[in-house]
C-alpha cells in the first residue's frame, strides 16, 4: 500500500480523484457505457437504471433487454503513468529515460500524455474488467484499419480464449469528447507486439504467476530482482 | 550480483537523452549502411540466444533490441534508436566489419535497459492501483 504523502504525490502528478472522476464520466458518455470490444452494457449502469423510473434504456434510447450482454467495465488508461520509485523510496515522476524511449518508438509522443495530459478523454477507453486485464497485459491489440475510428482487434491469446477475434470494431464518436488516439492505441500495439514476439509477456506471465503461487524468492537473479522490485512498487 | 550489463544501466540513461540531440545521417546511403551493420550485429547476437536458451529466462535479448527497432513508428524515431544502439556499442554506425566478438555484453546491457525503464513497467502497470481509473459504485 502507498503512505499518505506517496498518494498525495501520485495525486499531484496523476491528477486529483475529482479529474479522474471526470474523465471517466466523459469517457463512459463517449463510449455509451459499453466495452468498445465485447460492446456489453455496463452492469452498474444497467442495474442504476432498472432501479430508475419507467423504461430502462441504453444511451442510444434502445430498451435495454435480456438478450443484451451486461458486464462490469472499467475505463482505462491506453498508456497509464510511468511512475518510478526514487532512490529514496519516494514514488516519483517518470524517468527521462522512459520518455526518451518513448520517443524512440514515436518521436513526440511523449507530449500527449505528459503531465495533466495523461488524463484527457484521448488516452482512455472503456473496458469489460476481462478486455482490460487482456488490454493491460498486451494480449490483445488495436490495428488502425479504414474508416476513420475503425480498428481491427487481434489477440495473442491462444486460440481457444481467442474466439471473438479478431474482430473489427467502429469506435463511438462524440461531439465534444476527444476519441480514443489512434497514435496512442499505435503505440500500445506496436509493444504488444514486441512483448510478443521477443517472448517478454511469456516470461512476465510465468514471472507473474510463480508471484501468484509464492514461488518467488531472491535468487541472485538479476532479472527477478528487477521484476520482484516493480512488483512490490506496484502493489 | 552486478553483472557488466547492469552497471552499464546509469551510463546508458545518460546516453539516451545525448542521442536525442544529435543530428544523424549525412544521407539516404548512410542510413542504409547503418541499418544493415544493425542487422548483422542483432541478427548474430539473436541466433546464438536462440540456439542457447538461457535457464528461466523465457525472452531473446536480441530480439527484443531487434524488435524495438522495427516497430518505431517513423525513420526519426528509428535513428534516434540507432545513434542510441552504435553509442552504447561504441562502435560506428558506418563501420561495414566491425568485430562482433566483443559486442555481446553492450548489447545485452540495452536490451537490460529497454526492460527496466520500459517495458517491465509498462507491463505491470497493470497490478499499479492507479491504473484504472476510480469506480463509480453502483447504486
Amino acid at each position: 500500500m502507498l503512505s499518505q504523502e506517496e498518494q498525495q504525490h501520485l495525486q499531484d502528478y496523476a491528477g486529483t480523484p475529482e479529474r479522474l472522476l471526470a474523465l471517466r464520466a466523459a469517457c463512459l458518455l463517449r463510449d455509451r457505457h459499453r466495452c468498445v470490444v465485447s460492446r456489453a452494457f455496463d452492469e452498474a449502469e444497467a442495474i442504476t437504471r432498472f432501479k430508475g423510473q419507467g423504461l430502462a434504456v441504453d444511451d442510444d434510447g434502445d430498451p435495454l433487454i435480456d438478450t443484451d450482454t451486461y458486464q462490469y467495465v472499467k475505463v482505462a488508461h491506453i498508456i497509464p503513468y510511468f511512475l518510478t520509485r526514487a532512490e529514496d523510496g519516494r514514488i516519483d515522476e517518470p524517468k527521462k529515460a522512459a520518455i526518451n524511449i518513448l520517443n524512440m518508438f514515436d518521436l513526440g509522443v511523449a507530449h500527449l500524455i505528459e503531465g495533466p495530459d495523461m488524463n484527457r478523454p484521448y488516452n482512455a477507453i472503456t473496458l469489460s474488467l476481462e478486455m482490460h486485464r487482456r488490454f493491460g497485459k498486451y494480449e490483445i491489440f488495436f490495428k488502425s484499419v479504414l474508416p476513420p475510428h475503425t480498428y481491427r482487434i487481434g489477440s495473442f491469446l491462444p486460440p481457444a480464449l481467442s474466439r471473438l477475434f479478431p474482430i473489427t470494431r467502429t469506435l463511438f464518436v462524440h461531439p465534444t469528447v476527444d476519441p480514443p488516439s489512434e497514435r496512442l492505441l499505435a503505440l500500445h500495439c506496436a509493444i504488444a507486439h514486441i512483448l510478443h514476439l521477443s517472448g517478454v509477456g511469456d516470461y512476465i506471465d510465468k514471472v507473474l504467476k510463480d508471484m501468484e503461487d509464492g514461488m518467488v524468492r531472491e535468487d541472485g537473479s538479476t532479472e527477478l530482482g528487477v521484476l520482484v522490485d516493480l512488483a512490490l512498487k506496484v502493489q | 550480483m552486478a553483472p557488466p550489463a547492469h552497471r552499464h544501466q546509469s551510463s546508458l540513461e545518460g546516453l539516451i537523452d545525448f542521442c536525442a540531440q544529435q543530428p544523424l545521417f549525412a544521407d539516404a546511403n548512410e542510413r542504409a549502411r547503418a541499418i544493415a551493420s544493425f542487422h548483422r550485429i542483432v541478427s548474430h547476437f539473436e541466433a546464438i540466444e536462440t540456439a542457447n536458451r538461457r535457464p528461466g529466462k523465457l525472452y531473446n535479448r536480441p530480439a527484443l533490441v531487434r524488435l524495438t527497432f522495427e516497430y518505431a513508428r517513423s525513420s526519426e524515431s528509428q535513428d534516434r534508436f540507432l545513434a542510441f544502439f552504435f553509442q552504447a556499442l561504441a562502435v560506428s554506425m558506418l563501420d561495414d566489419d566491425v568485430d562482433l566478438g566483443d559486442l555481446g555484453e553492450p548489447l545485452f546491457g540495452i536490451a537490460d535497459f529497454l526492460m527496466t525503464n520500459f517495458f517491465l513497467p509498462r507491463t505491470l502497470s497493470i497490478l499499479h492501483p492507479f491504473s484504472l481509473l476510480p469506480p463509480i459504485e453502483a447504486n
